[in-house]
């Protein structure tokens, strides 16, 4: 029995000639299980060193690896793969870096439809119910536009498109809202197979250095390009990226190109990674786009000085909200003379040799987007140490105030939402239980039933059109999508009689 | 016993990592997957973003968590599984908060984690009885 020595139990193997130490346990080569765990610790530990650098290679290979595709077929198929399989996250990832990015305020979107009940409480951009495609057999062709720019051609397969009215995420106020102009979908559910190669659709890719990623802005200017028959540009050579040192800088700079007509500067301006698709297709339009200008000065010969701008940021990160708060502008038209035009944020002031005029926040007819934010805001993105103009987000951050201003009662009372901007007139038409039919001699209403206390509007008019309407009502209740456009077809096509006598 | 929990639980933080962790739409994803698609989203930004690419560490870390379990190491055993178990148990929970629908992985990784933190006190227990 040996004591335990204070580092603990010692192991060693007898040494001919030497006492054995008291602190010592003596591991023999009889004892069969002292060899065996040896044996067994250096397994284990040449088991854990193999994994140790299949482990380190895996962890390089994931840190380094591209977030694109290896080509750019393959970053269109797996668009294509995202879509059918109602992947927002793979969409997401599908597309080009710039855009992606400008795309997040979507979930805040829906976050709102939700509250207001535009959508059902179980909306999820990940699995939108009521609609589902499928993507089969999809071939595609490849034709190189530029350096990392590609053209995707699909050249065959089919899209099965599946509709169920029953299970669209349609919110108790949505349904409400249809309900009033007796328009909720009560078509059967339907399948359509489409064969694509008869479309020939084009989705353009790009490979920023990063893999290939698929491009909606790329794709929308190349189909213009191809429209207009204008040749391709030369990527990486169009409207060059000119940002400004802050936010407010940016803005400031966009307004005073604004003014001066300057399409060149005001796209330098706008996010080179964001519109990356806008700088390089610019100069198949600019060049006749700046003559018109030219042309224009020289017809209309005036001047505008902006000499105020009253500008706040809110910056959060690489992302900053920018909010006019008045401007003062002047100068000369001819026709109007000298004139000044100033907003303080609630009222615009307009004097000029002939008039003037001041309109105020108060002046303006009330509805429920009355609480909404009514201070422009532009967004602005720093990109490489530059701020500049991001157009996505802006029109996203207008949205969402727009909505966040409202709540259900609001649009459950249509009438004092949207009859303020309608007018009297046409502000019945939202009045409950009405119905579509000719206005009465006296004035204009779309609806009969319970009339609005204003509903007279001067004048005696009919609504045109009103008889064009009526092939919906002749449409059968199991009226699929293939039914509702070939109706809007015929609609169209009477309203087009109808102007041309 | 403490290195032998150690162990257990990072090598079942290391089978919870390669299960299906979130699902968006039909597509399922790994707990690396979703890491990378984080990254490239820029859900997550500075010091986090660094810390959650750190997750694409954990097989080399379940690898030195084990190589020292087998060396005896105590400290270093607990060190390495209490990390492990920290970062699953962390990444777990923020990917069952997202609005990513969480899946099997992610439970999996809660246990496992929970596991590994029990084993690394053990261990750092017994190091200091014999210290």
């Amino acid at each position: 029995m040996t004591d335990t020595p204070p580092g603990g139990p010692q192991e060693s193997s007898p040494v001919e000639g030497q006492s054995p130490s008291p602190y010592v346990r003596w591991e023999t080569g009889g004892s069969g299980r002292g060899v065996g765990a040896s044996r067994s610790r250096l397994v284990g530990m040449g088991v854990g060193l193999v994994a140790l650098v299949g482990a380190g290679v895996f962890s390089v290979t994931m840190l380094s690896a591209a977030s694109g595709s290896a080509t750019a077929e393959a970053a269109v198929e797996r668009l294509f793969g995202a879509v059918g399989e109602e992947d927002v996250i793979g969409v997401l990832e599908a597309l080009a870096p710039g855009e992606r990015s400008a795309l997040r305020p979507v979930e805040d979107l829906a976050d709102e439809l939700r509250r207001l009940g535009i959508v059902s409480d179980d909306f999820d951009l990940g699995a939108v119910g009521g609609v589902d495609l499928q993507f089969d057999d999809l071939t595609f062709e490849t034709e190189e536009l530029g350096p990392g720019v590609a053209a995707v051609h699909i050249t065959g397969g089919t899209v099965t498109s599946s509709t169920d009215p029953q299970q669209l995420p349609i919110g108790p106020t949505l349904r409400k809202l249809l309900g009033h102009f007796d328009a909720e979908p009560d078509f059967e559910a339907t399948t359509t197979t489409e064969d694509l190669a008869a479309d020939a659709p084009m989705i353009v890719a790009l490979d920023e250095g990063d893999g290939w990623h698929a491009s909606w802005s790329y794709t929308v200017a190349e189909g213009m390009r191809r429209e207009a028959g204008e040749p391709v540009p030369a990527f990486g050579d169009g409207v060059e990226a000119a940002g400004a040192d802050s936010p407010e800088a940016a803005v400031r700079q966009a307004v005073e190109a604004a003014v001066d007509l300057d399409a060149r500067r005001l796209i330098g301006l706008v996010s080179p990674s964001e519109a990356a698709a806008l700088h390089d297709y610019a100069p198949l339009f600019l060049d006749d786009a700046e003559a018109a200008v030219a042309e224009l000065r020289a017809e209309v010969p005036y001047e505008v000085d902006v000499t105020h701008l009253d500008l706040s940021s809110e910056t959060d990160g690489d992302v900053a909200q920018v909010r006019l708060g008045g401007f003062e502008a002047s100068g000369t038209v001819p026709g109007l003379g000298r004139f000044s035009v100033s907003y303080d944020g609630d009222c615009f002031t307009f004097e000029a040799d002939v008039e003037a005029d001041t309109i105020c926040a108060g002046d303006l007819p009330q509805s429920g987007f009355g609480g909404a934010d009514t201070q422009m805001v532009v967004t602005t993105v720093r990109d490489d140490g530059q701020w500049y103009l991001s157009p996505t987000r802006t029109l996203f951050q207008q949205v969402l105030g727009a909505l966040r201003a409202l709540d259900r009662d609001d649009l459950e009372d249509p009438e004092s939402l949207f009859g303020p901007f309608f007018g009297p007139g046409l502000g019945s038409a939202f009045a409950e239980g009405g119905d579509f039919v000719e206005g009465p001699g006296n004035g204009t209403s779309l609806f009969e039933g319970t009339p609005a206390p204003d509903a007279a509007v001067p004048g005696d008019a009919e609504l045109l059109g009103e008889e064009c309407f009526g092939v919906f009502e002749d449409l059968p209740p199991t009226a699929g999508p293939e039914d509702y456009e070939r109706a809007e077809k015929e609609v169209d096509d009477c309203l087009d009689d109808l102007w041309d006598d | 016993m403490g290195r032998v929990v150690a162990v257990a639980g990072a090598l079942g933080v290391l089978v919870a990592s390669f299960l299906p962790w979130g699902r968006s739409g039909g597509a399922s994803r790994t707990s690396y997957e979703l890491v990378a698609a984080a990254g490239r989203l820029e859900v997550v930004s500075g010091a986090v973003a660094v810390g959650v690419r750190g997750w694409y560490l954990v097989p080399f870390l379940v690898a030195c968590t084990w190589l020292a379990a087998a060396r005896r190491r105590l400290l270093v055993t607990a060190t390495l599984s209490a990390l492990v178990g920290s970062a699953a148990v962390a990444l777990a929970v923020a990917v069952k908060a997202s609005p990513v629908g969480a899946e099997t992985g992610t439970s999996v990784a809660l246990v496992a984690g929970a596991t590994a933190l029990i084993g690394a006190a053990r261990s750092a227990w017994e190091h200091r009885r014999q210290s």
